[in-house]
């Protein structure tokens, strides 16, 4: 581990100095030949760059993007060479085609996992092609489009290198806002942890399409200008290893800011143009180089640099001023945002209604019941203790109420309301917030961000709030900061705001956990061996806050194995046995359950 | 993290390496161009200004003296200020704009680029191409073919990719200052890197160029490789007369302009000639089975099968139609015209059919020196590729001769005008579309190489 | 769709049954290892096409270069495809099979590695075709029912041959050996099979050495077959092998021999009995790829499998 490091220190020395050495010598071939050509097709490739990063930072692994650029280049030399149109309305149209292609392969795509995503997608690119080869009438087919058909001698070459930078520019601009508004973050935490994302009521389905829908636009955005700087287009300019090619500059310059990758299409651009711009290209050596340099990148900065060459994330955590009047005092009370089920303010309502309510819930994985037609109801305002030997059920009752799981028979209401089968973020909206037995946190991000991730459903933001700064965007940040401080504080976690919650002891992950499902204002609060990994004192701390959340109107549920904690806290406690619930009743009595006694001890 | 030491080290590294560059980019470039003792550079602004000797020394690879900036400081300092100096010792006088003397004009190194796809899949053409270039520059070098003036050909590799083309042709007109171009070798490369030259005023002649719309591209673009539409017909009708098909059966590559367009033609040519179109089934870049195509094409009992691909599957189709047990002849388009189809198809190539440009066992005395020269350089068989890229070449010098001036609009006019040039290819013109003319032959494999079909 | 005497002529529907089969075959035999790395391992090593294409190489060098007869090329291809495998082992894949790394990396190490190889072989061989010597394999075909009936080719009867031997063969290996199941509790779980006293690590080597010598099988079959080696023949077939493996059903060996018969036979069918159905045919790999991703993930013959996450 310390020499996969060291190497992967070296690495990016050795990256960068390539970069450096190939920038310096393709800055001397500039001043003597000013060719902007392979300025643009750098231009052109950090476009692509962009394009694959929106979905590799939002954990998709999609290699759709030389088909969608192809889709947007196609588009754009129909219009242009057969409607009449100019390359700046074809650009919109062809990005809004793409767009619509996007999301109509994303629907049904993103639904797949990682690896099965990559390879339909792979398959989706070759789609393309062919549609393109079996349709000569609109496309040429394999002659391909050619743009000055029908415009002699005036070869429809649109692309300048300001339309190029202006565009980057526009989509930095894009990236730069999006990094720091709520859909930025939900991205993020969609690729670093998509079962904690859900259930902290980001709706993990709409963000993979947005992203996905953003990253076909862009590459078709790329395939318009691509179409246009060439003059000509064929099938065999989207191939596979186009697509690899894009995937190239993702992963090799880094997948986590949005300038890796433009380092990486740099990198990977300028390298050749330098090499051959020094060498010539008499020599065969120095022309493969570059595709075995990129070859050899590629493997080496998928083990040493995961991640990729650019990783700000290290030097983003410095610490960063609190300014103490941000924090907000009372984050419960916060009138700013109230909870956000209706009817469900703090304090015990006025019926009797239970809050949580479970009917003859079953859930079987092959032949096993994990959970065994259990029912009950957890009354508003009280703390409930959910305990059991070891495979008993209980998380797994936990993922049943979050919607993780969906039971095979039974129902789960939620203050009257039937939240059976309900997507887990949806759950995470209505009220239910939940920490992990293994700790599920963002671990690139910040305990701050972590936090204000729980503020996800209640940041009443969008992208259009984000990208044209309306004063409602800063209100909201601000105020989700202010409440996440707050949160921070309260759990005694304020000194580690700016640190990477992977950097964290074992106990204050499970605080950080707990501050975020607060974020949620969740009228019921889940917690899952909070208490595992804590010492006696930091236990008692937390028995003492559990009580606290009580005395603040929250419905806490907790498993435990620590008897003691759960005894001091609980007003009543379920006990579970193979997904069987065998007592629920109040801590002493439980005590004296003979079932429950037989369940801990065995048969005696 | 020490980030002070970090930092410190990596700008330490940068430096040194940016250092390093700028040294290795210097002897680089050294190296690359070779540094001319003359280059023969002829600005247009020269003749405007009323200069009569106007050679400057371009230095390209110190990127110092462009052109124009030559050209300025000739017309303001007078005649001779910036002679070169083996120019000035030949006692050579280089006029402009054509006002010049009866005596040859040209000296010193003139150059020539090429654009060639060296690397990647389609290497193998490019290589051919390009060794069919450098034995002509060779040849025309050494037999003093223009006179005091030598040919320096700069051959640069566009990876078979349409940006690296524009880039290199770029490179090419703008940094190298060549006075034509010969190439590339792709021609969906040449469509992308051609207007280039066009927008310059650089003629440019691609020697493999067959697809639609390239000589459309204006009126710097020039090709020697006669496209499908020219080859075609004539190898149609020598079958035609000498057959007599009734039905006719095609296969060709869908994936490819070249082979997708020569089905094309063949198509309004099998028409012409009263043949019937039996079916037309397509196959893939790399598909390796061909026998259901082939197998559905017999069940419709053609007289003649037709196969418009490239090499790679060309032989594998061969010997497959002759399993499935295709009997007829088998008429194959441009990519067939290659010594591999009978070193690689052995028996099942008998009798195979190929209308072409030019063909190894030629009785035309410049194709069998050619022949010869190329085999004793390179120690194999040329292919067709090699003999239209040696061809070009030659065209090219003839053009510079003929011009007597290395002015591109001049080289141009005088490639434009080319007639009746005995070369390699046979007898050829230029016509009115820079289109090459001269006689396709047809040729038919007969034991184990290429004969004449007649 | 095409003549009507055509469509009831039975010879033309046997032969086309036959060669369909043949053309399946080759994408078998080809998907055999790519789908029990992918099986076992989770990986998707987009390197097998280039480890195969090294083969078809490496059998080329044996037979034309060195005059060795077909079955010294056999041998020869398939260890050379295996030490090649286990050398992607050690260098791309052991150092990404670790906590914490993410699933994708292999199959991005993967990519680099397979751009490697490729140039390598560029460098090394040129990217002009290479065919096998002569007379390895009788260009006559056997025909059954004489010379109208149906048509077999000695090549084609290899393949189909070689592919179901190397599925019961591999079978057999899995499901009936010690280190099959060795293979087998590394599938279903690493960390148990490393509670259970597997070496993981020396599992994972044999897995890659089995798929690398599949490779090797399949490169010097292919290559002899098609009569056809180049550096890019690795690329035209990988992703319909990716198309069969997904078919069958991710590391079912008997699923992945079914799964490249089916697409081989319903791509001649295209081709045989639809009007242009020669355009269409490389569509249907890829849709077939896209539809049964969407509505049957673990393949056709897949069992339904607990989720892994």
């Amino acid at each position: 581990m310390r020499t996969k490091r060291t190497v992967g220190v070296y690495l990016r020395y050795i990256l960068y100095g390539l970069l450096a050495v190939s920038l310096a010598a393709y800055a001397i071939y500039f001043t003597q030949n000013p060719n902007v050509n392979d300025l643009n097709r750098f231009l052109i490739n950090a476009i692509l760059g962009l394009s694959i990063f929106v979905t590799l930072n939002t954990g998709l692994l999609s290699l759709a993007n030389a088909g969608f650029m192809a889709i947007g280049a196609y588009s754009s030399a129909i219009l242009v060479a057969k409607v009449g149109l100019p390359l700046f309305l074809s650009l919109p149209l062809a990005m809004l085609i793409c767009g619509i292609v996007g999301l109509l392969i994303g629907l049904p795509v993103l639904r797949l996992t990682d690896v099965y995503l990559a390879i339909s997608t792979l398959g989706f690119g070759e789609i393309v092609r062919v549609i393109i080869v079996t349709t000569p009438d609109l496309t040429g087919g394999a002659t391909g489009a050619n743009l000055s058909t029908g415009f002699p001698f005036e070869r429809m070459r649109q692309t300048e290198t300001w339309m190029l930078v202006l565009f980057l520019a526009f989509l930095i601009y894009l990236f730069y806002w999006l990094d720091r508004s709520k859909t930025g973050r939900a991205l993020r935490a969609i690729r670093q942890n998509s079962g904690a994302a859900a259930t902290m009521g980001i709706n993990v389905v709409y963000y993979r399409n947005l992203a996905f829908v953003m990253s076909a636009v862009i590459a078709g955005a790329a395939g318009v200008f691509y179409a246009h700087q060439i003059g000509s287009i064929d099938n065999n300019d989207f191939r596979f290893s186009k697509a690899v090619d894009i995937l190239s500059y993702g992963v090799l310059g880094g997948t986590t800011h949005w300038f890796g990758p433009i380092l990486g299409a740099g990198l990977l651009t300028v390298l050749p143009v330098s090499l051959r711009e020094v060498f010539g290209t008499s020599v065969a050596f120095f022309t493969q180089l570059p595709v075995i340099i990129n070859g050899l990148a590629l493997l080496l900065v998928v083990i040493f640099l995961p991640g990729g060459l650019f990783q700000p994330s290290r030097y983003r955590h410095k610490e960063m001023p609190i300014n103490e009047a941000e924090i907000a005092d009372d984050v419960a009370v916060s009138k700013e945002s109230p909870p956000l089920v209706e009817g469900e303010a703090v304090g015990p309502p006025a019926d009797a209604l239970p809050l949580l309510e479970l009917h003859d819930v079953t859930r079987t994985f092959g032949g096993i019941t994990a959970v065994d037609n259990i029912s009950f109801g957890i009354p508003q305002g009280i703390i409930c203790g959910l305990i059991g030997p070891n495979g008993s059920g209980k998380t797994t009752l936990l993922n049943l109420i979050t919607g993780i799981y969906h039971p095979n028979r039974g129902r789960i209401l939620l203050s009257g309301r039937d939240i059976t089968g309900l997507p887990p973020h949806l759950i995470a909206k209505l009220g239910i917030g939940r920490t992990y037995q293994n700790i599920r946190l963002f671990n690139d991000m910040t305990v701050l961000e972590n936090v204000v991730v729980g503020h996800h459903a209640r940041i009443k933001t969008n992208l259009f709030t984000t990208w044209l700064r309306l004063p409602q965007e800063r209100r909201q940040e601000a105020l989700a900061r202010q409440e996440a401080l707050g949160l921070l504080k309260r759990l005694g976690l304020l000194g580690f705001a700016s640190q990477p919650a992977s950097k964290l002891s074992y106990g204050d992950q499970r605080r950080v956990e707990i501050a975020r499902a607060l974020a949620l204002h969740p009228a019921l609060l889940l917690l899952d061996e909070p208490a595992a990994g804590m010492n006696d004192v930091e236990t008692a701390l937390l028995a003492e806050f559990i009580l606290t959340l009580k005395r603040q109107g929250y419905t806490v549920v907790v498993i435990e194995h620590h008897i003691d904690l759960i005894m001091q806290v609980s007003n009543e406690i379920i006990v579970l046995n193979f997904g069987k619930k065998i007592a629920q009743d109040v801590p002493v009595e439980v005590q004296q359950n003979a079932q429950v006694v037989e369940a801990y001890f065995g048969q005696e | 993290m020490k980030k002070g030491r970090v930092s410190t080290r990596f700008s330490f590294l940068a430096v040194l390496a940016m250092f390093s560059m700028t040294l290795l980019g210097a002897c680089g470039d050294n190296t690359a161009t070779v540094p001319a003792p003359t280059t023969a550079v002829l600005p247009t602004t020269a003749a405007a200004s009323g200069a009569t000797t106007a050679a400057s020394t371009t230095a390209a690879a110190s990127g110092a003296t462009t052109a124009a900036a030559g050209a300025t400081t000739a017309a303001a300092s007078g005649a001779t200020t910036a002679a070169s100096t083996t120019a000035a010792a030949s006692g050579a006088t280089t006029a402009a704009g054509g006002t010049s003397a009866a005596a040859s004009a040209l000296t010193g190194q003139i150059k020539i680029g090429a654009i060639a796809t060296l690397t990647g899949n389609n290497s193998p053409f490019g290589i051919a191409i390009k060794n069919g270039f450098d034995l002509a520059v060779e040849e025309l070098n050494n037999n003093k073919y223009l006179g005091d003036a030598t040919i320096q050909l700069v051959t640069l590799d566009d990876k078979g990719d349409k940006q690296e083309g524009i880039s290199v042709m770029t490179k090419l007109l703008d940094q190298e200052k060549v006075v034509a171009v010969l190439g590339p070798t792709l021609s969906s490369t040449a469509l992308a890197a051609d207007p280039i030259a066009q927008q310059k005023g650089i003629p440019v002649l691609g020697t493999s160029n067959t697809a639609n719309g390239i000589t459309e591209m204006g009126n710097f673009v020039f090709r020697d490789s006669l496209p499908e539409a020219s080859v075609i017909p004539g190898a149609v009708a020598a079958v035609s007369a000498k057959l007599k098909p009734k039905k006719a059966a095609m296969m060709y590559e869908s994936t490819n302009e070249f082979t997708k367009s020569a089905d094309d033609v063949f198509k309004a040519e099998l028409q012409k000639n009263g043949i019937t179109l039996t079916g037309n089934e397509a196959y893939s870049k790399g598909d390796t089975d061909f026998r259901t195509q082939l197998n559905k094409l017999k069940a419709t009992s053609p007289d003649l099968l037709i196969v418009s691909g490239l090499i790679g599957e060309a032989v594998p189709i061969v010997q497959q139609a002759r399993e499935v047990g295709i009997t007829q002849p088998i008429l194959g388009g441009n990519g067939f015209n290659t010594p591999a189809i009978y070193q690689q198809g052995k028996e099942a190539a008998e009798g195979v059919i190929v209308g072409s440009a030019w063909f190894l066992g030629s009785t035309n005395p410049k194709s069998q020196a050619f022949v010869a020269a190329y085999k004793k350089k390179y120690n194999t068989d040329p292919d067709q590729f090699s003999a239209q890229a040696y061809a070009g070449a030659y065209l090219m010098a003839t053009a510079i001769k003929n011009a007597n001036s290395t002015d591109p609009k001049a080289i141009r006019d005088a490639l434009a005008s080319i007639k009746n040039f005995d070369s390699v290819l046979g007898t050829f013109s230029f016509d009115a579309n820079r289109n090459p003319v001269h006689n396709p032959v047809v040729v038919v494999v007969k034991g184990g190489k290429f004969e004449l079909y007649q | 769709m095409v003549d009507a005497s055509l469509l009831t002529n039975p010879v033309y529907l046997l032969q086309n049954l036959v060669d369909g089969l043949a053309r399946g075959a080759v994408y078998a035999v080809f998907a055999l290892g790519f789908t029990l790395i992918f099986g076992v391992l989770d990986i998707v090593n987009l390197a097998h096409a280039s480890t195969f294409m090294w083969c078809a190489f490496a059998g080329w060098v044996v037979m034309s270069l060195l005059n060795m007869p077909l079955i010294v090329g056999l041998l020869a291809s398939m260890l050379f495809g295996g030490l090649v495998a286990v050398v992607l082992e050690f260098v791309a894949f052991r150092p990404l099979r670790q906590e914490g790394a993410e699933r994708l990396s292999p199959m991005i190490s993967s990519i680099g590695v397979s751009i490697i190889m490729v140039s390598l072989a560029e460098a090394a061989f040129s990217a002009q075709t290479k065919k096998f010597p002569s007379g390895v394999l009788d260009p006559k075909p056997l025909y059954i029912g004489g010379t109208d009936g149906v048509r077999v080719s000695w090549g084609q009867l290899l393949i189909v041959v070689v592919s179901i031997v190397l599925m019961v063969a591999l079978g057999y290996l899995i499901r009936r050996t010690r280190t099959g199941m060795a293979i087998r509790a590394v599938a279903y779980s690493q960390r148990a099979a490393r509670l259970l006293g597997i070496n993981v690590n020396r599992v994972v080597v044999i897995t890659f050495f089995v798929g690398g010598v599949l490779a090797g099988a399949a490169g010097i079959l292919i290559g002899l077959l098609t009569n056809n080696i180049s550096p890019s023949m690795g690329s035209d077939i990988e992703l319909r092998g990716l198309a069969v493996v997904i078919l069958g059903g991710l590391g079912n060996i008997e699923g992945a021999v079914v799964g490249g018969l089916l697409l081989g036979l319903v791509e001649t069918f295209t081709i045989a009995y639809f009007d242009q159905g020669s355009d269409y045919k490389d569509a249907i790999a890829f849709i077939i790829l896209f539809l049964i991703l969407l509505i049957r993930p673990n393949g056709l013959f897949g069992r339904q499998e607990a989720n892994r996450a």
